[in-house]
């Protein structure tokens, strides 16, 4: 029975251990259009009667990296893991995984770190293209601002290169504009940057957003369209497939 | 025999305690990780059924530009959330109208679906996920991941 009762002991010693708790596994922060790092912290708590120790942490993207004070806490010391979160040029809702390794347990705890990042306008589509030799009909890109965020006071549309002309029409005031892109020509191929430039108002500096209007090569066929285009004597040439495209 | 019978089974309670306790506190759930192949799959292609498809897809890398430098599939075009707007000029440039895009990233990341979704917002069509991402290419190219 002596044994019995030192084998149960053991089996049961594993639920003593030291158990590392978080305040909270999951932080939920607040982030401004526009933000560039974003900082989020959890806290812990050593507890039970054996020290930790946090080998390290894993993050799911390498936006996310995540930084501790020490690597052994004592029993009942109190600590946190900071997380620094590089938005780049994300938007929307985040959702990343920081994998917390220490020696309280063989699996790692799981903390959650989530964001919402707004964006300052919408560009829909951001870029438009057009097939050489296809009818240059406009095509038209959307600048709309996203509920909540102040109207603007104006919007400007400029074009690097002559190839693409533009031209905006103001749909909802301060919120939707359209922006109509037409290319002068689609003989050439280019690739033109649109800058939209919103004025904002109380004379704080304007707020700059991209578009892009192309006139690219076709595909070339498949090998079934190649095929019976050579049965139709319509062979296409190679010439406009392999010109270089013009950047500006 | 009997007691013997008796202190086996209780020995097996015993076991069961502890592993109860670590079941509660640590669902096997809590650790499965985020993979690529997360959520919607309607818009996952794999590997046969792109190495079929005429003209060739344009391959697009949603790691992150180390990650790109130290291996990538041949031909494929960086292009991920940290520097969007530094890259788009880019995949516009390499993209003809048309032609269908692969996105891919890790196996063990969602960027690939992310950039999926902001390519359409941005004007794309036909944009596809790799199902089991760069490690799934790799594994069935080793030749050109060796590289």
């Amino acid at each position: 029975m002596k044994v019995l009762l030192a084998i149960a002991s053991l089996a049961l010693a594993p639920a003593a251990f030291a158990q590392l708790q978080f305040d909270q596994d999951t932080v939920e922060v607040k982030a401004d259009a526009g933000a560039g790092t974003i900082t989020a912290k959890y806290p812990f708590k050593v507890k039970g009667t054996e020290k930790i120790t946090i080998f390290g942490t894993e993050t799911d993207c390498g936006c996310t990296a995540a930084t501790l004070d020490k690597q052994i806490y004592s029993a009942g010391e109190s600590g946190e893991i900071t997380i620094n979160f590089s938005a780049g040029d994300r938007i929307g809702p985040q959702m990343k995984k920081i994998r917390v390794k220490a020696s309280d347990q063989g699996e790692p705890h799981v903390l959650t770190f989530k964001t919402d990042i707004p964006v300052f306008a919408r560009v829909i589509p951001q870029f438009v293209a057009w097939e050489s030799k296809e009818t240059p009909t406009p095509k038209v890109v959307t600048f709309e601002l996203p509920e909540g965020n102040a109207p603007i006071a104006s919007l400007t549309a400029t074009s690097n290169h002559p190839g693409a002309k533009t031209e905006v029409r103001e749909l909802v005031k301060g919120r939707r504009y359209e922006v109509t892109i037409t290319p002068t020509t689609t003989e050439t191929f280019f690739l033109a940057t649109v800058q939209l430039a919103a004025g904002m108002p109380d004379g704080k500096p304007a707020r700059t957003l991209l578009a892009y209007a192309t006139v690219k090569p076709p595909l070339p066929p498949t090998p079934q369209e190649a095929a019976r285009n050579a049965a139709l004597g319509n062979a296409p040439t190679q010439t406009q497939a392999q010109a270089p495209l013009e950047k500006k | 025999m009997r007691a013997a019978l008796c202190q086996a089974v209780l020995l097996l309670v015993l076991a069961l305690v502890p592993a109860a306790i670590a079941w509660q506190r640590l669902p096997p759930e809590k650790f499965l990780r985020p993979t690529g192949d997360d959520g919607d799959t309607a818009d996952q292609v794999t590997l046969a059924q792109v190495a079929a498809w005429q003209p060739a897809p344009l391959w697009i890398d949603a790691r992150t530009a180390a990650e790109h430098a130290s291996g990538h599939v041949p031909g494929s075009i960086l292009l991920n959330e940290d520097t969007w707007e530094a890259l788009l000029p880019g995949f516009i440039m390499a993209w003809t109208p048309g032609q269908r895009i692969v996105v891919y990233c890790s196996a063990s990341c969602a960027a690939s679906r992310r950039v999926a979704v902001r390519l359409r917002l941005a004007g794309a069509s036909e944009v596809s996920v790799l199902k089991g991402g760069w490690e799934g290419w790799r594994s069935a190219h080793p030749e050109a991941a060796a590289r």
